[in-house]
């Protein structure tokens, strides 16, 4: 199912989107002409009045002309409509399709691409981006089309009455193109600077007023005002530089272009007129045409410099697509889960050598309860990730049954596994679709009977809607322990043979402890679980101990015989908790 | 007083700032109106001098004559264009420079706030009307000047074009206008349309902004539970769903864009059909024909433009409403530390006689806060740090703090005083008012009834110079502000005061950061608040206690440090706080879930119901006090990290 694109230039991705809504592409630029055309009869049709039917003082072809420029307008105007839809349509198509296949090909993106792009980039990738790409396909093409058509339209117009008028324009317009080319390349990184420095206002403001305490405490509410203004500062003096920058040129331009380019054709044609060479009316058709060049020629200058960062974007897209996908998705052995799990001298880095698990080998067998303990920071975690397939190791081997977890169909080997994080996900969507994640399979009634066994229920009757209700943002519209045990009703729903449990450190209320105890017992019972244990009742109840110290298996076994024989073992649930050692006393 | 002429006063008041700015704006504005007016006029004389120069055969010579006088006019007013065509620019300025003094100044409302105010206001909320409520389109900043001086170009250049026409040829001026008002009713009706179509469309967009948020943060999940599939044929339909709000958008939009570009196409018509039969019947020139028809170009965007300022014009009102909202807002007894903070720590408000100010005449900043992080070391002001930084007791005398909207009191009635040396515990369930305690001793809540004294000072009345140096805090979130870890340790310093390197090691060591900082590649230079560092909640809690020992402060205010320590790094702070003789006379107040913590204090104070409930040493209270006995038994009990 994979999209491969190829990389080529950008050109062909564009061709590519293009070809597959040709039917709504061609249409749209036949549309875009005759656009161009009606722009161009307006003046015209002024003209044949004036030079043929005022001298004439023939009243029914005056009429006759006025027709026909109600009917050049309407005809137009519909045109426009119909073109603008196709290509808005066009647009809105290819971008959905990319938006699409950027999303899934995202998920399908290891884990640790994830660590390395915030949430933040990857949404402004799905979306600033491929809307910058849609308006190369839309408004931007479409712009710079029809400009484009207008421009040699005035021009073979103005060549076939006026030749030398004509290639005056011609040289004015291209003076003009590049002038604006260049005015456009200087001010634009003069524009990104200044959204950056309102960015940073932004968020600046916004950590003064998070931090406000702190600054209050601190009696440094007047260092923030003063940091604030600096920045402030250079924003508002900038933005001053550009906008004056900006409408001086304008004004220069349109100065120019209007009444200096009148100028200069009254020196040359008005001799023309007076001696009848030249009639009253193209006179007036080319006070129109130069009083319509500026427009098309600052908007095509506009344009490039749009399409180059439409191009960027798209590069940006670009990259996404071809970032590998996941190894084993969907190929791969088919995954069996009858024996054991087993680590045979796992090394494990995040970056270089910065070794977070060393030569780590221990066996898990189908049905027992583990629990990894050590200071934070240890590795506990990753044995987690690595079990999960978020992350593979660079030496040594991790074996599910005797077969390689890198050569089993990832996807289906997740199915197997029921994972609790630490920090316990919520969705912000129903508390149904938090609990089964959109797998239809599981009926509601599952998800009901999930959410009671761990004593979520209440809880869960307590909002609004119940079942349905809408969590909010990172569920804080439920206490964090209500949060773990609605994760463990997800994993309970989904029924899988293996729980993989990283148990939360945040404080709960002593009857939430309660049922996630309880919650425990339950999920553990006929499945295989691992725990990487915060509270004392998991580790009194594991079959075996690991102790893990600086990414290295010091030491496992039951929790009296590790209190006994290991002293760091010791020392760590003395302290971390302090309850275990009157348990044992 | 009535709304409109309140927001009025307003506006006036921040146009003040820039008065020399605004006038020569309102000049532009009106001679760049006149400069276009009179454009068609020329150029209806070139035309009528040019017909009458063929129809009266007049002499090539005499009529060059004209032409290039007429030519001259063009060149003068293509200078006159050039030197008004400047307006928008000026206009665009002036919007950022309205811009930076609104924010300033709110900015600087809202940090003189008691903290009860974010209770009231939640923080996004405060930060959007900071930001994008006075910088977007079409809101405050832009309306100020764009918004009022557009409008102020349309009415002018609609005044100026009417009169011309009128003056022209009154029947033709009739005629023409005739179906403006139709063309206007039928452009505002599609607009409100609009609206209604482009909500549905941001709810779509939200829904997908919605969708890519939960999916990238929540992709362990996904991927665990292997449904990834679903969630992109969710996502699927999701684009579906936007794809038809998005096109239902576009079209209505695209009618709209017609409307307005062929609205003045309408008019055209009517004037080629009336307009050439009158030229054709010789009762006005060719030169009058083109004028209208020029004015008609010109006049219809302004015309299509005024309702839509008033549009503009009243969203902006609703973001003043929400600014001035913020201002008016007092907590506790606001006024009299408003008036102070006027005095002593205002910078940005130099506003005279300001509305927004309640205070006439605040003098000019005399700023000893100006001073940035970075900087700090440098400016070495050798002021009285002896004396008034000095912590000699703090004293709560029958303190009760209550919020807004809740009907029990936080804090009942709470005494007790503290002096330099002393270790104190806070315990206490969840919402017992631990919290509120430390922030009501911090002066960041005000109480209702009672009052919390330092050095015999009420609290509140210190101004930030004062506290600078005299207490640490450590908050439960530790609000750490972008910058280098150095840079957020220093910020503990009081004014003036130089840590050496070796001093600054000490108390990295303290704080227990040593190992760390040797961990990130930059050291103390590490950045913060930037993607790429990842800078763990325990490490950011450390670092935040480091800040507040940079200052050595007379008080240390320690607000749950069981997340950020472990019991072993606990221990190893309390030990060094005992050690170093720069805290031996340091008073601690320290909240904690951990009653290991007790063994290192003098006494502990059991809050229960945001009241005193049990206030002595350790061992007293578990003889003398059952409810303290419980809860510790309690705490023992329960496997506490």
């Amino acid at each position: 199912m994979q999209k491969k694109l190829d990389s080529n230039d950008y050109l062909s991705t564009i061709m590519r989107y293009l070809s597959r809504y040709r039917m709504l592409a061609l249409p749209g630029l036949i549309v875009m002409i005759a656009i161009a055309l009606g722009q161009l009869a307006g003046p015209y049709i002024l003209k044949q009045i004036i030079d043929v039917a005022v001298p004439r003082e023939d009243t029914s072809l005056l009429l006759a002309y006025a027709a026909a420029f109600l009917v050049i307008v309407s005809v137009t105007g519909a045109l426009s409509y119909l073109g603008m839809i196709l290509l808005a349509r066009l647009g809105l198509s290819i971008v959905t399709h990319i938006k699409q296949d950027i999303f899934s090909h995202l998920l399908k993106l290891p884990v640790s691409y994830f660590d390395k792009h915030p949430v933040g980039e990857l949404m402004s990738r799905t979306e600033t981006d491929t809307e910058r790409v849609r308006d190369m396909f839309s408004t931007l093409g479409a712009n710079l089309i029809v400009n484009v058509l207008t421009m040699i339209g005035i021009f073979i117009v103005t060549f076939a009455l006026m030749p030398a008028l004509a290639l005056i324009m011609v040289g004015i317009s291209l003076g003009l193109l590049i002038i604006l080319i260049l005015f456009f390349s200087k001010i634009f990184p003069m524009y990104e600077k200044a959204r950056s420095l309102y960015a940073k206002i932004t968020a600046k403001v916004t950590e003064f007023i998070q931090g406000i305490e702190v600054l209050k405490a601190y009696g440094r509410t007047g260092w923030a005002e003063a940091d604030l203004d600096t920045t402030a500062k250079e924003r508002m003096s900038l933005e001053v530089r550009i906008s004056l920058i900006e409408y001086s040129m304008m004004s220069l331009l349109n100065a120019l272009i209007g009444p200096m380019f009148i100028v200069v054709l009254l020196l040359l044609y008005a001799p023309k007129a007076l001696t009848g060479a030249m009639t009253l009316g193209t006179i007036l058709l080319f006070v129109e045409y130069g009083a319509r060049l500026l427009r098309p020629i600052a908007e095509i200058a506009e344009s490039l410099r749009s399409l180059q960062q439409a191009r960027t974007s798209l590069s940006r897209i670009r990259t996404i697509m071809s970032t590998p996908e996941e190894p084993n998705r969907g190929s791969g052995k088919a995954p069996t889960f009858e024996r054991e799990i087993r680590f045979d001298h796992v090394w494990f880095a995040y970056e270089d050598e910065d070794w977070v698990l060393r030569d780590v080998s221990f066996v898990i067998p189908k049905g027992s309860f583990t629990a990894v303990v050590g200071a934070s920071g240890s590795g506990k975690s990753t044995i987690i990730s690595i079990i999960c397939g978020f992350a593979f190791p660079q030496r040594g081997k991790v074996l599910v049954d005797d077969i390689p977890l890198d050569e089993i169909d990832i996807v289906a080997w997740r199915r197997h596994i029921g994972l609790v994080l630490q920090e316990s996900f919520m969705f912000p969507v129903s508390v149904l679709e938090n609990v089964r994640l959109y797998q239809e399979e599981i009926t509601e009634d599952k998800v009901k009977s999930a959410l009671s066994i761990v004593h979520a229920d209440k809880a869960v009757s307590m909002l609004p809607d119940g079942l349905e209700a809408n969590l909010w943002e990172r569920g804080s519209n439920l206490s964090s322990g209500e949060r773990q045990l609605i994760s463990f009703a997800r994993a309970l729903a989904a029924d899988p043979d293996l729980i993989l449990l990283d148990e939360a450190t945040s404080n709960v209320d002593m009857t939430t402890e309660k049922h996630i105890k309880e919650s425990m017992d339950v999920l553990r019972k006929g499945r295989t679980m691992v725990v990487v244990a915060h509270r004392l009742s998991s580790i009194l109840k594991a079959d075996r101990i690991f102790y893990i110290d600086e990414g290295r298996l010091i030491a496992e076994g039951t929790h009296e015989s590790l209190y006994e024989e290991l002293p760091a073992y010791r020392l760590l649930v003395d302290q971390q908790f302090p309850a275990g050692k009157r348990v044992l006393v | 007083m009535s709304q409109k002429f309140y927001h009025l006063r307003w506006i006036r008041e921040v146009w003040r700032e820039r008065q020399a700015l605004v006038w020569l704006l309102l000049f532009l504005t009106l001679l760049s109106s006149a400069v276009a007016v009179a454009f068609p006029l020329l150029t209806k004389q070139l035309f009528d001098l040019l017909e009458h120069a063929i129809d009266t055969k007049m002499s090539e010579d005499a009529a060059m004559v004209q032409v290039r006088r007429i030519a001259l006019y063009f060149a003068a007013i293509g200078v006159a264009g050039l030197i008004a065509g400047i307006f928008p620019g000026v206009r665009g300025a002036l919007n950022m420079v309205f811009d930076y003094i609104v924010r300033k100044r709110y900015f600087g409302e809202v940090v003189r706030k008691d903290i009860r105010f974010f209770s009231k206001f939640r923080s996004g909320d405060v930060i959007t009307r900071l930001t994008s409520d006075i910088s977007d389109f079409p809101k405050i900043s832009w309306f100020l000047c764009s918004g009022i001086f557009r409008a102020v170009e349309s009415a002018s250049k609609v005044t100026f074009c009417i009169i011309a026409m009128f003056s022209l040829d009154w029947r033709l001026a009739l005629a023409s206008l005739a179906s403006l008002p139709v063309m206007l009713l039928v452009f505002s009706r599609t607009q409100a349309a609009i609206y209604d179509r482009v909500n549905k469309n941001e709810q779509a967009i939200s829904e997908i902004n919605n969708q890519l948020e939960m999916s990238f943060s929540g992709v362990r999940v996904i991927k665990a539970f292997a449904s990834e599939e679903k969630y992109t044929n969710f996502f699927k339909d999701a684009l579906g769903k936007r794809f038809n709000t998005e096109m239902d958008v576009i079209k209505l939009e695209t009618v709209l864009h017609l409307i307005y570009q062929y609205i003045d196409y309408v008019a055209q018509i009517a004037l080629v059909f009336v307009g050439g039969l009158m030229v054709t019947k010789r009762s006005i020139s060719i030169g009058t024909f083109y004028a209208f028809y020029n004015y008609l170009n010109m006049l219809i965007y302004p015309v299509l433009d005024i309702p839509q300022l008033f549009v503009f014009g009243k969203r902006a009102f609703v973001n003043i409403d929400r600014l001035e909202e913020m201002r008016q807002y007092e907590t506790g007894s606001q006024k009299q530390c408003s008036e102070l903070s006027q005095k002593k720590q205002n910078p940005s408000l130099q506003n005279r006689n300001s509305v927004l100010s309640q205070k006439k005449n605040s003098p000019p900043l005399q700023d000893q806060n100006r001073v940035s992080l970075q900087k700090q070391q440098e400016s070495i002001k050798k002021n009285d740090i002896a004396n008034s930084d000095v912590f000699r007791s703090l004293h709560f005398e029958n303190v009760t703090v209550r919020y807004e909207q809740r009907r029990k009191a936080a804090l009942s009635d709470i005494s007790f005083e503290i002096l330099p040396g002393e270790k104190f515990l806070i315990i206490g369930p969840v919402g017992s008012g631990k919290s509120t305690l430390i922030k009501t001793a911090l002066g960041l809540l005000e109480p209702q009834k009672g009052r919390v004294v330092i050095n015999d000072k009420p609290v509140r009345s210190l101004d930030p110079t004062e506290i600078r140096g005299l207490i640490g805090y450590v908050p439960q979130d530790p609000l750490l502000f972008s910058g280098s870890i150095r840079e957020n340790i220093l910020f503990g310093c009081r004014e003036g005061q130089i840590l050496t390197e070796e001093e600054l090691l000490r108390i990295i060591e303290v704080s227990r950061l040593t190992e760390e900082i040797e961990y990130f590649s930059d050291g103390l230079e590490t950045k913060l608040g930037q993607r790429g560092t990842s800078v763990s909640g325990g490490q950011k809690q450390r670092i935040a206690i480091a800040r507040a020992l940079a200052g050595y402060p007379g008080l240390l205010l320690l607000d749950d440090m069981t997340a950020s320590l472990d019991t072993n790094n606990e221990e190893a702070l309390w030990h060094s706080l005992a050690a170093m003789p720069e805290f031996a006379r340091a008073a601690v107040i320290a909240v904690s879930h951990r009653l290991s913590s007790i063994q290192y204090v003098d006494r502990v104070l059991f809050l229960n119901m945001g009241r005193i409930a049990g206030f002595g040493k350790h061992a007293e209270l578990m003889e003398q006090n059952a409810a303290y006995r419980e809860f510790v038994a309690e705490h023992v009990r329960r496997p506490s990290k």
